[in-house]
């Protein structure tokens, strides 16, 4: 399965809208959705960039559930399928989903279908409450096993994690690295974190991210035996340089790494 | 019994609010505190280095002339300033510095805003043989010039960081990602009471020698304890390092007003303003929750102050523990107020405070005429001011 991150409201609002409905169209399995956030700690600089100007375009968190509800309409969208658009969930730190409010939060997102959160600054041990609140309203909190987490920690966190484990692909922040050396390199120790969250969670899915950035690597990920690929950086990159009125390169970046889709065909 | 852990919280502020990635590295200092600040071996050579290398104790000056100008309590200053390298930082620095070695950590990286806690660890740095990279603004670069020039001299790297309003929040921001990027081989020491749990507990354990020589000193001068401790309030290390020990009297029943300054910039009714816990409200920011300057939808403000040390949306989670609890009382005074009482200082005493500490002095016209000559007040005097000479240009 595929998994694209974009930031809301990034590059535009339009054009976000625009990427939404191409990667329902294109049958991308889960849509991560970034709420832009002024000080995003484990991300580098496209995903920075793109938050900044996300939010230099006004967007903020109720705009961002009335942006999901016009590209659903505008995608005349089918209530029973479980991917795209109705498989979206919300990529953000945790200060604005504090001030924002959990509880409201919670419930705003299960009305306007939304199907989980990914805090990436909020680890197992201040996740318990969140967890719960969103459980309360069906919906689910993804929590991050990363290559530094010992078996202790992963143990905790693939209990809590729902309804897959992301696992961060290397030591560091969001963003393509373009050593395919050094990505290899890290197979062991990936291979090795799988294992441990395959012995204490044999029946989740795990979705590998960061530094995924292209069909090989998404190839390479799956071969690692976990089920979600998840590019973010590059989803960024490409629509920030993609200069054609219907997001033509975009969608034909999308369709290069979907393999899972190409396979099924 | 062995105490196997910290309190992760201060109230409901406090917490560890980082990337996974980082946690392992946060229980690891942690158990590297439990297992060497109360041995022997550790604290010997801490207390070597805090009083053959950085002088301390430092005195506590009963400031004459200062006190005729008022006219009213007896106005003692703590002189951090005298501390080496000329703020109340290096305790800290070189404590974790230490901490740092015996976890293994061989690289060091901090934030600064004012660059005293930037020269602070690249001083200790120097002095331990660790390789020191120094996260700053852009912004700070041009303001604090001379402290840019020492943390060169002193061998550490210094990285502009442009982001944002290129200040302290932005160096920090940047520190954390560094950090989370080469976390196996390197240290973050933190320079204020600020970022994950057990930073502000450990960074707070390290700047008490404050507040513990101060209460011994005035106990020796006046037979008493002061009825005032006032200290500047940026991310709040020099002004918890020196209120703790006067909380704990204080929770023993003994009354003390604790006084904590922060910048009020050009108001706290306009926009440009530091004083995040007379107008902030609790929030989560680099690891920890604690009151901020922030929007209706959690995004953080820019804070602004003419000190570089004090401009900073947030504050250390146990200072916001503090103000809810009504322990310590927290104000702010304006630019223009601290450059004010900055010039009077120099005048008047022979001393040019840090602009930071300059925010502590210039709320004394405010509290002074409340005073009573029997009175006593200590004031933390955190840094000296060789470093804002530029302001006045």
């Amino acid at each position: 399965m595929l998994g694209i991150f974009v930031t809301a409201a990034y590059p535009s609002e339009e054009a976000c809208i625009q990427a939404l409905k191409i990667l329902h169209e294109e049958k991308v399995s889960l849509i991560e959705l970034g709420i832009p956030f002024s000080d995003p700690l484990a991300d580098g600089p496209a995903i920075q960039n793109a938050s900044f100007k996300a939010l230099a375009n006004g967007i903020n968190i109720d705009k961002i559930f009335d942006l999901v509800a016009q590209a659903r309409s505008e995608a005349g969208l089918v209530d029973s399928c479980n991917y795209g658009l109705n498989n979206i969930i919300f990529f953000t730190y945790y200060n604005p989903v504090y001030v924002y409010g959990i509880e409201k939060l919670a419930q705003k997102s299960s009305e306007y279908g939304i199907k989980g959160l990914l805090i990436p600054d909020l680890p197992v041990e201040e996740a318990e409450t969140v967890s719960k609140v969103l459980k309360s309203h069906g919906l689910t909190l993804t929590l991050l096993v990363a290559i530094t987490s010992s078996e202790q920690r992963i143990e905790k966190i693939v209990e809590l994690s729902e309804p897959f484990i992301y696992l961060v692909s290397r030591i560091g922040i969001t963003g393509s690295d373009s050593d395919i050396t050094k990505w290899q390199g890290a197979n062991t120790i990936l291979k090795q974190k799988i294992a441990e969250i395959r012995k204490y969670a044999p029946n989740k899915p795990i979705g590998l991210g960061f530094g995924i950035d292209s069909a090989a690597k998404v190839r390479d990920t799956l071969d690692l035996g976990v089920e979600i690929a998840i590019i973010g950086t590059k989803a960024i990159r490409v629509l920030e340089e993609d200069q054609s009125h219907d997001l033509a390169v975009f969608r034909d970046f999308i369709l290069s790494v979907n393999i899972s889709k190409i396979e099924n065909v | 019994m062995t105490i196997t852990q910290l309190p992760k919280y201060f109230g409901k502020f406090g917490g560890q609010f980082v990337p996974e990635t980082l946690m392992p590295a946060l229980e690891e200092f942690e158990a590297a505190f439990l297992k060497y600040a109360d041995a022997d071996e550790f604290k010997s050579e801490l207390s070597f280095y805090l009083t053959d290398y950085v002088g301390r104790a430092t005195p506590l000056y009963f400031a004459a002339r200062l006190t005729q100008y008022y006219g009213k309590a007896k106005i003692y200053l703590k002189r951090e300033d005298l501390n080496h390298t000329g703020a109340h930082k290096i305790n800290n620095a070189i404590a974790q510095a230490l901490l740092a070695k015996r976890i293994g950590k061989t690289k060091v990286i901090a934030e600064t805003g004012a660059g005293q806690h930037g020269v602070a660890t690249a001083t200790a740095c120097a002095l331990l043989g660790l390789e020191c990279k120094v996260f700053m603004g852009a912004e700070d670069i041009k303001r604090q010039a001379p402290n840019v020039k020492r943390m060169k001299l002193l061998g550490a790297e210094v990285i502009p960081v442009t982001a944002g309003t290129a200040t302290l929040k932005d160096a920090t921001s940047e520190a954390i990602r560094y950090w989370v990027t080469n976390v196996s081989d390197t240290h973050y020491i933190i320079g204020s009471a600020v970022g994950p749990h057990p930073y502000p507990t450990i960074v707070r354990n390290f700047q008490r020698i404050i507040g513990d020589e101060a209460k011994a000193q005035i106990l020796e001068k006046e037979n008493r304890l002061s009825d005032y401790v006032l200290a500047c309030v940026g991310g709040g290390s020099n002004a918890i390092g020196i209120f703790y020990p006067f909380v704990e009297e204080k929770l023993k029943g003994k009354k003390i007003s604790l006084i904590g300054v922060e910048a009020a910039g050009k108001g706290v009714d306009t926009s440009l303003h530091s004083a995040t816990m007379v107008q902030g409200k609790p929030g989560v920011l680099h690891g920890s929750l604690s009151y901020l300057l922030q929007d209706e939808f959690g995004q953080i403000q820019e804070a602004h102050s003419v000190s570089a040390g004090l401009d900073y949306p947030g504050v250390g989670p146990e200072h916001a523990y503090f103000k809810d609890e009504n322990l310590v009382n927290y104000v702010a005074v304006t630019d223009d107020e601290a450059l004010k009482a900055f010039r009077l200082v120099a005048k008047l005493e022979g001393i040019i405070p840090a602009l930071e500490t300059a925010h502590a002095f210039a709320y004394l016209e405010t509290l002074m005429p409340n005073t009573s000559p029997e009175e006593i007040l200590i004031l933390n005097l955190s840094g000296r001011g060789d470093k804002d000479l530029a302001v006045f240009d």
